[in-house]
């Protein structure tokens, strides 16, 4: 014969689980209590459509209780046993007809439960609108309750709840009023019922039932002070944001400063006007980092702690649209034009930058106004295009600093697009354009040197001899040309291979024997490919003067001052002999003149 | 006297012997030289604008600023080229703690948003600083920046095996002598073996089991992750299958699972030609590689996209193609050019069937476009030959034939 048995659950054990993995606070009982008094002013909504009363009554008694009143329905007996004891039977689930009402915030039913992370007693009395009575359920965290039916308090006389909890030991900083105060602001800011807190000293209303958005003319600047009283921040202007898949309604607030795109963001984002999360991480667009958004979902579902946007192809569409949004703002702004697009393109370039990459329509409209660094200073797409010529770019900062002398003194273009974003959108450029656009090569250097003439090359013999035996040991060729400026007496050429030629020798200095097989295997593979060539400028008066110079140790001595001060000026990490040449020879030199 | 003017340019001290006014003198016209672009006595005109600008350059930006340059920068190369600026700032300032966080950061930085190398070169260095300098640096970071290394290695065949054995040796030593479990150690041996001796990859996996996790160990998510794809590649399905399902039911993630995860059940599923289930992980990969864009993620998942592209959406594939061209012809990583070459050489093959050119902007390729486009036989061509060039050399690494058979 079988015996049937039930699992029994360990109240206290889930509620350590609730607290340690679920939660990622004891605060969080303050957002369950208000979820739970929202649920039951709307479900009295939904029985009599007339009733606009609802009201939350907060009671504080510092460090020692909190009394936590709604004007919902109420719970009737029967509700009492079956929803408040059966852990996970949320009232506010239809389940006989697997439909969730959309109105209701809570779904899971074990909110509740976060109350005993504060309180080793939670004491409900309700008040039923339904049939009348009036019921006190104390609840302990070892599972065991009682129900007895009292008279109606005062404050929920109208029908309703109030929640009654005693602080535990350890828990009295979540039972202070400037607490209780800011978390009802933090969750409920939205909540389209009045919450009051009575502390004993003052009763005040903590929300504004009022969202300055939603009204049919929105004032901008009530729009704005509401971003400042909310976020802190005065805001360069605001984008309506609305979604017809999630049922998101808000504002994105446009910061008037550059933020990072590895910066944190906090916006305010809620589900049926509860605050839900700060992460945008799912709902907004991940280039959209200079906005801060407060919207309201109501169309999108939560992960089972509440604490975020579970990822379904509803929040992907959402996202989706939202991105819309504030892509058709900057549409709009960049037609207007003037001093507000101007200004907004300043601050926010880098991040435009970003979603022009994503977005091919945004691409065409912002990439003439973008900025890019040159060697004929800040040129906007729009010059570029103009040029009709083709166009060179190095994605090295190092490099654009080191080739832009030259550049610049042969009245040739050369573009920086070292900082992030830029390579990618001149590639985009020549793809849409049909202009040529090409990464930086020697040959684009070589076209702008000029090969020495035989008798050049008959005076500076000597001296070339004994430039390639100093650079020899630097694994450097050596070549004489002229080119502009003139006042520059060299240049050091790497081309990538080199570049990790150098930082792989540069670290067998530094490294240990265990991966010395590994770093030579790599050098030994780049030795032939590698080109590192120092040019000397015949154009300039110290190396003319040095190829006539008879004294060779000085000369020697010279020419490694130059190729470290080259490599310094191009940013190219300086091995450990390097290092010690430039402090040796600039202090024999300054001996010498000294 | 190196010092001596060293400190005296940088701290302001005197020179020995030289005292009073003329110490003030000395230092005035040094610091001026420096900081203001004066000139040094005896030197004029060019050269004095020479060495001005030299020392400006060299005093444009602090290490303050340049590791909050890298902070901010993008994932991928514009933070390693910050984090390098750093490096170099942090070495000349001999700034020992920064030396060392930086090139942890630099490490993890390449090995997971970069193509590795960046990461090879860099560690060795870490790993000699912090042998001297352990005070400053949390043995604890190095060793994991130590076990990333340790797959990293295996996608350069310039790595001989012997090398590879010794790295994990130094892993599993330090792993004793710092009370950790050689559950990672185990873990990583599988993960190098897996694809060159079964039998040394089998002993790693029981001996795995046999460990308790630690901190040291990949968390649950990549641990499991790993298991999958170990059992499907040694035909144990059916486990493979059963395991996998928190993974799918989104109680494990991480930042690179279930991206992974969804790559290897979309190899697995195209490999049985079963077009539904692969496609169902196509769909679910693609927007996370595209939405991550960390190389350490696209370099083992674009060539099984392409090829899942190859079977069953070539015009997809076309387009995957186009979007990780051109990062693709600058990665260093032998084993990410291989993977990718191998995808578009199964796309590109598969595409001759349906047309001879392909009219599209690619950057510079060794193929030429003429008027009708690129010659889709010469693409395949192309990046056959790249595979088989690269396949071989890690076969010979390696000891078998494993990779050339992966494109028969």
């Amino acid at each position: 014969m079988e015996d049937n048995f039930r699992f029994k659950v360990n109240l206290g054990g889930m509620i350590d689980i609730l607290s340690e993995h679920l939660y990622s606070s004891p605060a969080v009982y303050i957002r369950e209590l208000l979820q739970n008094g929202m649920d039951a002013i709307q479900a009295r909504k939904m029985m009599d459509g007339s009733y606009d009363s609802g009201s939350i009554y907060i009671d504080i008694k510092e460090k020692e209780s909190i009394l936590f009143s709604d004007s919902g329905t109420g719970l009737t007996e029967a509700e009492i046993h079956q929803f408040l004891a059966i852990i996970g039977e949320s009232s506010k689930r239809d389940i006989e007809n697997g439909v969730l009402s959309e109105e209701f915030i809570g779904r899971f039913g074990i909110g509740i439960l976060s109350c005993f992370m504060v309180s080793d007693e939670i004491i409900l009395k309700t008040h039923s609108v339904k049939d009348g009575s009036c019921h006190e359920w104390c609840g302990k965290p070892d599972g065991t309750y009682t129900i007895k039916e009292i008279e109606v308090p005062d404050r929920i006389k109208d029908g309703g709840s109030s929640v009654y909890l005693k602080c535990k030991s350890g828990c009295e900083d979540y039972f202070t009023s400037e607490l209780i105060r800011m978390l009802v602001h933090y969750y409920g800011m939205l909540l389209p019922y009045p919450i009051t807190l009575n502390d004993g000293n003052e009763r005040r209303q903590v929300n504004k039932v009022y969202l300055p958005w939603e009204s049919e003319n929105p004032n901008r600047d009530e729009v704005l002070s509401f971003g400042m009283l909310t976020f802190g921040e005065q805001f360069f202007d605001y984008i309506p944001i609305h979604s017809d898949s999630g049922i998101v309604d808000g504002v994105a607030y446009i910061l008037p400063y550059e933020v990072s795109a590895a910066g944190t963001q906090n916006h305010r984002l809620y589900l049926k006007n509860m605050l839900l999360t700060e992460d945008g991480d799912g709902l907004i667009p991940e280039w959209a980092v200079f906005v801060r958004c407060i919207l309201n979902a109501k169309a999108l579902r939560p992960t089972a702690s509440r604490e975020n946007f579970y990822k379904d192809r509803v929040l992907a569409e959402t996202r989706r649209e939202i991105a819309g949004c504030i892509a058709a703002y900057i549409i709009e702004l960049s037609k207007t034009g003037g001093q507000k697009f101007g200004t907004f393109l300043n601050i926010h370039q880098r991040g435009l930058k970003s979603i022009a990459i994503e977005n091919q329509e945004l691409f065409e409209i912002l990439i003439p106004y973008f900025q890019f660094h040159t060697t004929q200073g800040m040129l906007s797409g729009k010059d570029l295009l103009a040029l009709g010529e083709e166009l060179i770019y190095t994605t090295e900062i190092e490099q654009f600093n080191q080739m832009s002398q030259i550049f610049f003194a042969q009245g040739r273009l050369l573009i920086n697009a070292g900082y992030v974003y830029d390579g990618e959108l001149l590639y985009r450029m020549s793809e849409l354009f049909g202009i040529k656009i090409n990464p930086l090569q020697e040959q684009d250097i070589l076209a702008l040197m000029k090969n020495c003439s035989i008798d050049e090359l008959e005076q500076l013999d000597r001296f070339k001899i004994t430039a390639g035996k100093v650079m020899e040991k630097y694994d450097c060729d050596v070549e004489f040309k002229h080119f502009r400026p003139d006042q520059l007496p060299v240049f050091y050429y790497v081309d990538s291979d080199a570049k990790l030629l150098r930082e792989l020798n540069q670290a067998k200095e530094k490294s240990g024997s265990l991966f010395m097989g590994m770093l030579d295997s790599f050098a030994s593979e780049l030795q032939d490919k590698a080109s590192a060539v120092l040019y000397f400028n015949y154009n300039n008066p110290i190396v003319k003067k040095l190829c006539e110079f008879e004294q060779t140790s000085q000369v020697e001595m010279v020419i490694e001052i130059l190729y470290v001060q080259s490599l310094m000026i191009g940013g190219f990490p300086l091995r450990n002999n390097e290092l010690q040449v430039m402090n040796r020879k600039i202090l024999e030199l300054m001996e010498q003149i000294i | 006297m190196k010092n001596s003017l060293r400190e005296m340019i940088c701290v302001g001290g005197a020179l020995p012997g030289v005292t009073g006014n003329g110490a003030n003198h000395m230092k005035n016209s040094l610091r001026e030289m420096i900081c203001v672009g004066g000139a040094l006595p005896g030197v004029t005109g060019n050269g004095a604008n020479h060495i001005k600008g030299v020392w400006k350059n060299m005093e444009n930006r602090n290490l303050n600023e340049l590791m909050r340059e890298y902070q901010k920068a993008a994932h991928g190369e514009a933070k390693i080229s910050a984090m390098k600026a750093a490096v170099r700032q942090a070495d000349l300032e001999k700034d020992i703690r920064n030396q060392l966080q930086i090139r942890l950061d630099l490490v993890e930085e390449s090995i997971f948003y970069g193509d590795t190398m960046d990461a090879l070169v860099t560690f060795p260095q870490l790993l000699a600083m912090e042998e001297e300098n352990s005070d400053f640096v949390d043995t604890y970071d190095v060793l994991w920046a130590f076990k990333w290394i340790l797959t990293g290695a295996t996608d350069f065949p310039q790595i001989s095996l012997k090398e590879i054995d010794s790295y994990l040796g130094e892993y599993k030593k330090r792993c004793k002598e710092n009370g950790y479990s050689l559950r990672s150690y185990y873990h990583k041996k599988r993960s190098v073996y897996q694809d060159i001796d079964e039998e040394k990859a089998k002993e790693a996996n029981w001996k795995m089991q046999m460990c308790r996790q630690d901190y040291l160990c990949d968390c649950k998510a990549c641990e499991l992750n790993a298991q999958v794809d170990y059992d499907l590649r040694t035909g144990q399905v059916d486990k493979a299958f059963e395991e996998v399902k928190p993974i799918l039911n989104h109680l494990l993630a991480c930042a690179e699972v279930p991206g992974q995860t969804y790559c290897t059940l979309m190899t697995y599923f195209c490999k049985q030609r079963h077009r539904k289930k692969s496609k169902k992980y196509f769909d679910l990969l693609y927007p996370i590689v595209f939405k991550r864009k960390a190389m350490g993620l696209t370099g083992e998942t674009a060539g099984e996209m392409l090829y899942y592209c190859s079977l069953y959406d070539r015009a997809q594939g076309i387009e995957i193609f186009q979007k990780l061209i051109k990062e693709e012809l600058d990665v260093r990583n032998p084993r990410y050019k291989m993977l990718f070459a191998k995808g578009a050489y199964q796309l590109f093959h598969a595409l001759q069937e349906e047309r001879e050119f392909i009219n599209i902007s690619l950057p510079q390729i060794p193929v030429e476009k003429t008027k009708d486009g690129y010659s889709v036989a010469e693409l395949a061509e192309m990046y056959y030959h790249e595979y088989v060039e690269i396949a071989k050399r890690f076969d010979e690494r390696n000891g078998n034939t494993y990779y050339m058979e992966q494109i028969k």
